[in-house]
């Protein structure tokens, strides 16, 4: 059922304002795909040209290589998961689930055993009969996946699911909406602001600002390897280092404030290092470098030390078991290996 | 404070209730009552009327007055038809509608409603005379003073939902234009639907102003009948014929009621 979903150079304006500007993706067949990015960045937007709730200015949309970008929603075969959860108020829990197949005409009896198997897979299977109004937050989200995947979308569009929850509840939805999905494997694009979701939640991830896609790929890809600061700062806290590079006889390396690393490619004049948290560890007392804590926050498990180098600040984390202060001096090393090295030529895109 | 703020409340809901009692309740209680029982303080009857027995006045009255009743009752459901067709598009239109289209075509919805029912009857004849004969203006009139009060009651409940979302919920699911409308705007539009439409009936049913200048001999409504009935008829046939009246409209008045609460907690909170 679930189908190959591509979006060839897709745009969509607003009042003259580009929500969308020459965006093309595809998504496999069977695949979940996180679409994360600042508000603004067009995010859902784009689920929505592609529900069909709005047009798009340019561009088309394909699904199993067939132009659905002209088709009204209703003719699109897709389920759409709604932040509010947009769920009909004058029906049961078991007619909202059953929508889809209502409207299609499905025969009684496989009607029946689908909204079964849903119950079960959504955990419903009490709340059948009950409306909307008389079942908690969750539980409507709960409703909403179900009506939206219950005729077998070839796509289905989740805008912001968890957002309504608090974050208990988001993380035990967030499991029963991820298994589901996984069951029925739907080709989905899942819209999230939580970094956190979108790198654990898709087989890809979409990063998008102001209307273009940044960066497309794996979630490690994006953690891992980001294309330009904008990137890397919008998964995580980071410092950026830009460098001078040496040649020694082995080969590139860059002396940093806070240690001497080896890096790969070839000799460039200078190169940008994003270093992340846990690319700072503690040192031992005849190895790394001596740093000043400006500021230590307790959170549990770990410190979140502010620490002062020469000519810089930067954040770190720190176990739990090695009370430190502010004010107090601690020695630090670089890990080579979860250094972030960002490319020359993004550069430019990237400082805006 | 509070309490006794709470016992003032107390005292003024029960003189006000006193009031509406001894003004509304209690004459048409009398009148009721006086066509039943036709006691001699309410006036003398004709001989004719007194002869027969205590029911045979009402059939007296539906004798007499059949024709006017059925007219009444034909366009009262005319009115509500219309108001349907016309006041079902209007009330999802305001719903839907945004800023300044939605505040013209409420007010002048609503326009009708300032204007005394002795002017527009006066327009009505003058701007279409031709309509008056087949008692066609006479409900348009009528329509003029019902459709607001139905498009409110349709738009409020529109109005208790987010319409615009669930539209688009029930076609990103598969719904078209039709099933939408047909599975979820409707039903969700009902309680204000049906509410609507027994006030428009009431409004219609009970109405004087437009319909005594409009009516013809052939078109003449119950309540003008009734006001013929009061000026050259003894009391007790007025008071038949009231009790009459009252028949059709209280029962729709006390659905109305019944409708009007469940309006607001059919769906709980707003999901």
């Amino acid at each position: 059922m679930s189908a190959s979903v591509e979006i060839k150079n897709l745009s969509k304006f607003f009042a003259g304002r580009g929500a969308l500007r020459d965006v093309s993706l595809k998504l496999a067949p069977g695949t979940t795909t996180t679409l994360v990015g600042p508000s603004g960045a067009g995010k859902t937007t784009l689920l929505r040209c592609l529900a069909g709730l709005v047009s798009q200015d340019a561009g088309e949309i394909l699904f199993d290589g067939s132009a659905v970008g002209m088709l009204p929603a209703e003719r699109r075969s897709v389920g759409f998961v709604f932040q509010s959860y947009a769920l009909f108020p004058h029906m049961s829990v078991r007619d909202n689930l059953a929508f889809g197949l209502d409207v299609r005409r499905v025969a009684r009896r496989q009607r029946d055993a689908r909204i079964e198997e849903l119950g079960a897979s959504l955990a419903l299977d009490g709340l059948l009969d009950r409306r909307p109004s008389e079942i908690s937050g969750g539980e409507r989200q709960r409703v909403a996946l179900g009506r939206a995947i219950a005729h077998h979308p070839a796509l289905l569009l989740l805008d912001e699911p968890l957002a309504a929850l608090d974050p208990n509840l988001a993380s035990s939805v967030r499991e029963v909406l991820l298994s589901t999905i996984r069951r029925e494997k739907t080709t989905v694009l899942w819209v999230t602001h939580d970094r956190a979701d979108a790198l654990r939640l898709g087989d890809r991830v979409v990063l998008m600002r102001d209307g273009g896609i940044e960066q497309v790929g794996l979630p490690s890809a994006l953690y891992r390897a980001p294309q330009n600061p904008f990137v890397a700062a919008f998964f995580g806290s980071g410092t950026m280092w830009r460098l001078p590079v040496s040649r020694n006889g082995r080969g590139l390396e860059v002396e940093t404030p806070l240690g001497r690393i080896a890096v790969a490619g070839n000799s460039p004049d200078t190169v940008s290092l994003w270093i992340r948290p846990e690319a700072l560890r503690p040192a031992g007392s005849s190895e790394g470098t001596s740093v000043r804590v400006a500021e230590a926050y307790y959170e549990g498990d770990r410190y979140r030390l502010r620490v002062g180098y020469e000519g810089g600040e930067t954040t770190l984390e720190w176990p739990p078991d090695l009370p430190v202060q502010a004010g107090a001096s601690i020695r630090i090393r670089l890990e080579p290996s979860l250094v972030i090295v960002l490319p020359e030529t993004s550069e430019k895109s990237a400082v805006r | 404070m509070t309490h006794v703020r709470r016992r003032w409340a107390t005292i003024a809901s029960g003189v006000l209730l006193a009031v509406l009692v001894c003004l509304v309740v209690v004459p048409l209680a009398v009148v009721v009552a006086g066509s039943v029982f036709q006691p001699r303080w309410l006036g003398l009857a004709s001989e004719s009327w007194r002869s027969g027995s205590q029911t045979r006045w009402f059939s007296y009255v539906l004798d007499l007055y059949g024709r006017q009743i059925g007219h009444s009752a034909w366009l009262a459901g005319l009115v509500v038809l219309a108001c349907l067709l016309i006041g079902v598009p209007a009330a999802y239109g305001l719903a839907k509608g945004s800023g300044p289209t939605r505040r013209l075509l409420r007010s002048s919805l609503d326009a009708p409603l300032a204007v005394p029912g002795i002017a527009v009857a006066i327009a009505l004849i003058q701007t279409y005379p031709a309509a008056r004969t087949g008692g066609w203006t006479l409900a348009a009139g009528h329509l003029l003073y019902a459709l607001p009060f139905f498009v409110r009651a349709t738009g409020n409940a529109l109005a208790s939902v987010s319409l615009g979302e669930l539209e688009e919920a029930a076609a990103a699911t598969g719904a078209g234009k039709w099933e939408a409308f047909r599975r979820v705007i409707l039903p969700l539009a009902r309680p204000g639907l049906t509410a609507g439409a027994l006030m428009a009936f009431t409004i219609s049913w009970g109405e004087f102003n437009v319909s005594f200048l409009l009516a013809t001999p052939t078109t003449q409504t119950f309540p003008s009948a009734l006001y013929l009935t009061y000026t050259t008829n003894s009391f007790p046939v007025a008071a038949a014929a009231t009790a009459i009246f009252l028949a059709a409209a209280i029962p729709a008045l006390v659905l109305l009621q019944g409708i009007a609460k469940p309006e607001t907690a059919a769906f709980g909170e707003p999901a």
